[in-house]
């Protein structure tokens, strides 16, 4: 999918990577620029994520450039319209890249994947900002966007790992009343006082006096599924009686509250990278492309860069580790509906 | 345990996705996602039975397009509930069948996780039956009603036509009574221009002027003035009556302020003459004065309809000392116009049809049937007041009420 991956800390270096060509760049939020030059010959596009992973490490500021393969191509399209993107029978892989904010990002995708020929595998993740404000954050030299989406196709084969590691705290309840991303009721009650009462039972964090999102991100929502891992949501915010997620919710939808302890997100990091490995039908790896969410780096902080030596460690010394802290991810796992996930680890072998 | 735990929170969940929609395909749509992201199947697809064309359409797909080959149209030898490899893509087929229809399931899974998934939609199989037969109903029901309306809209137009039709024949019906109106009033003046022109071509003839003398000559000239003059207000009346018939038919759908007493001089004015001839007397009595505002040209055209039945039935009857009364008076908030004959009243059995279009006891050639059908429909419909008839002791009555105001 990509020929070769490299790392600017400035927007003021970019033009010692590009040649000609086209490329993806992902901007960790806090570095400065306003818009990306323009070079000729050069076909760009990128969009901004809380934080960006090169070899090992993560970065708060600074640009990951990846040069696209040849029988790669990427594009911007406008989410209200994904029926435009028509992909090629050979297509074998896709990265996506969805405004993480956007209301629409679920029927997006669920529209995308059903254009998608049989086989092909996809990977991608929600851009944005932590101050969890929707803004154009994705871009190519000609502008900035908002609901949109960057696609990236291939013709290269990829492996997919999906896991997160969150273990069921409470349950099984049910989400009567939804709308959209907002969560209004559970077992017919306001859906922040069952929740509240979950948490302050098994822990001494209290939301009288700790940030709503401190405590959120350790305790996520879980989508039961039948015979499979939960399908992870997680409240971002509250009005005092509707919670407010990261992803849509349908109505009836039966949930669990999850805690994550660091070993288990760590452990579910490696076993996401080693079916990532296992699912590469050929040994030609290029580089391995992480998507990680913003709250598991929150909550792993110090240990963070464990579950990158975790994945690291499942693929040959040199093999480049790198991608995104995101704000929600996507994979199709086992070739099953397309998710958009949260609190989730996806590892895709490239 | 934790499995029979799940197959029920998920049995729970899929249920719940049931009869969202009363639109099949919205409902199915919906089910069909919801089955399919919490059991893992690959795809799903809905084969509607089209009793018409004896043929499977597919209604709705779920999941990649991709998948689509993989679904053949459900035939006679696929049975309920079965579970089929499809060898060729590697991938396994449920089929579930709902009434007529079919749903069909691409699971990557074992035989046996298939069996147990489809432990679940068994277990509900009926309530989503259920629900498609209520959405087909419902589209049925739908269908029903849009016939209905159409049919509605079709009488609608009918009935328009068909008052259309009764009015031209009213119009044509009035014409008639009013040729023989004018012919009434021209009459007289006709005769008396016809007397004075005979008189003056008699005088001529007969020499009965002597032109040889000055008083001879005045004579003459004085009989040919006066006889002139005569034949001029003959002539003036004649243009008075064509004036009063046109104003009369003029289309006039403005309101205007006018009193009774106005409407019934109008009305008399036009075939005063004719009741005249025929020896009928018309008295008027007035106890209100007050205008009231309304369409003055169609109330006219009622109450001259009304002296007109009388004048008929008066003249059908050869009733002696033949006379109409006139009484306009006060009633709370109406004004009323009461039109009485001495022509022995209209049979009982007749009185509550005399309203209904193409209704008449005249002979065929004189009736049309539609004049007491378009009075009613003029004084209720157009000026909102009332019109009835009844009999009195010696003859028939109608009352025609409006609204003051």
């Amino acid at each position: 999918m990509f020929e070769r991956i490299s790392f600017v800390q400035r927007i003021e270096d970019l033009h010692a990577k590009l040649r000609k060509g086209s490329y993806l760049l992902l901007i960790a939020e806090d570095t400065p620029f306003l818009e990306i030059p323009k070079y000729e010959d050069v076909n760009v596009c990128g969009a901004i994520f809380p934080r960006v992973i090169f070899k090992g490490k993560t970065y708060g500021s600074g640009i990951i450039v990846a040069k696209l393969s040849s029988t790669s191509s990427l594009q911007i399209f406008d989410m209200d319209t994904p029926n435009t993107l028509q992909p090629k029978a050979d297509t074998n892989s896709v990265l996506v890249i969805v405004d993480g904010f956007s209301s629409q990002i679920d029927d997006f995708l669920e529209e995308f994947y059903s254009f998608l020929p049989e086989k092909t595998k996809l990977i991608g993740g929600g851009a944005g900002k932590t101050c969890l404000v929707q803004e154009p954050i994705l871009f190519d030299t000609h502008r900035f966007y908002m609901n949109a989406a960057i696609i990236v196709t291939s013709t290269s084969t990829i492996g997919v790992g999906v896991k997160h590691g969150w273990k069921p705290l409470v349950g099984p309840f049910i989400a009567t009343t939804c709308n959209g991303n907002v969560l209004e009721k559970i077992n017919f009650k306001n859906a922040f006082d069952v929740y509240k009462e979950a948490i302050e039972k098994d822990s001494e964090m209290r939301f009288e006096n700790t940030p709503f999102f401190k405590i959120s991100q350790r305790y996520p929502l879980g989508i039961v599924r039948y015979n499979k891992d939960f399908i992870v949501r997680e409240p971002v915010t509250t009005d005092g009686e509707n919670i407010i997620l990261v992803g849509k919710l349908d109505c009836n939808s039966v949930l669990s509250i999850l805690k994550g302890e660091a070993e288990n997100l760590l452990e579910a990091a490696k076993e996401a990278a080693e079916i990532s490995h296992a699912d590469k039908k050929d040994d030609n790896i290029q580089s391995v492309f992480m998507v990680d969410c913003i709250s598991r780096y929150s909550l792993l902080d110090k240990s963070f860069k464990e579950e990158i030596r975790a994945i690291s460690n499942i693929y040959a010394p040199k093999t480049i580790v790198w991608g995104v802290i995101s704000l929600g991810e996507i994979a199709n796992d086992n070739q099953e509906n397309i998710e958009f996930y949260n609190n989730t680890c996806v590892v895709g072998t490239l | 345990m934790q499995q029979l735990n799940e197959q029920l929170l998920i049995t729970f969940e899929c249920v719940s996705a049931i009869g969202t929609s009363l639109q099949l395909k919205e409902m199915m749509e919906h089910f069909l996602k919801v089955f399919s992201r919490k059991t893992g199947a690959l795809a799903a697809v809905y084969w509607e039975y089209d009793k018409r064309s004896k043929q499977y359409k597919q209604l709705c797909l779920q999941g990649k397009k991709a998948y689509q080959e993989i679904f053949i149209a459900p035939h006679a030898l696929i049975k309920n509930e079965s579970i089929r490899y499809d060898e060729k893509s590697g991938k396994s087929l449920l089929y579930i069948k709902l009434g007529d229809d079919w749903i069909v399931f691409v699971f990557q899974a074992s035989q046996s996780e298939i069996e147990l998934i489809k432990a679940i939609i068994i277990s509900f199989q009926s309530k989503l039956e259920n629900a498609v037969r209520a959405c087909k109903n419902h589209l049925e029901l739908i269908e029903i009603n849009q016939t209905l309306e159409r049919r509605i809209e079709e009488e609608v137009k009918k009935n328009r036509e068909k008052d259309q039709h009764i009015l031209q024949q009213s119009r044509l019906a009035q014409m008639g009574e009013m040729i023989s109106m004018i012919a009434h009033q021209w009459r007289q003046p006709l005769g008396s221009i016809s007397a004075v022109s005979a008189s003056i071509k008699l005088k001529t003839t007969l020499n009965r002027f002597d032109y040889s003398t000055p008083e001879g000559q005045e004579e003459s000239k004085r009989f040919i003035s006066e006889a002139m003059s005569k034949i001029e207000s003959y002539v003036q009346f004649l243009t008075h009556t064509i004036d009063d018939f046109r104003n009369f038919f003029k289309p006039n759908k403005q309101k205007e302020s006018v009193t009774l007493t106005q409407l019934v001089n109008r009305t008399l004015e036009i075939i005063g003459k004719a009741l005249e001839i025929n020896g009928i007397t018309v008295k008027v009595e007035t106890h209100a004065t007050r205008e009231i505002f309304t369409y003055a040209n169609e109330v006219t055209q009622v109450i001259l309809n009304i002296l007109k039945n009388a004048e008929d039935v008066i003249k059908e009857r050869e009733i002696h000392h033949a006379h109409i009364s006139i009484i306009i008076g006060k009633e709370g908030k109406w004004q009323t116009i009461s039109i009485e004959d001495n022509a022995w009243g209209i049979p009982k059995h007749i009185l509550p049809h005399i309203f209904e279009p193409y209704f008449s006891t005249k002979s065929e050639k004189n009736g049309t049937g539609l004049g007491l059908y378009m009075s009613k429909t003029i004084i209720e419909e157009h000026c909102s007041g009332e019109i009835l008839a009844s009999n009195t002791p010696t003859g028939a009555k109608f009352t025609i009420k409006l609204k003051e105001g």
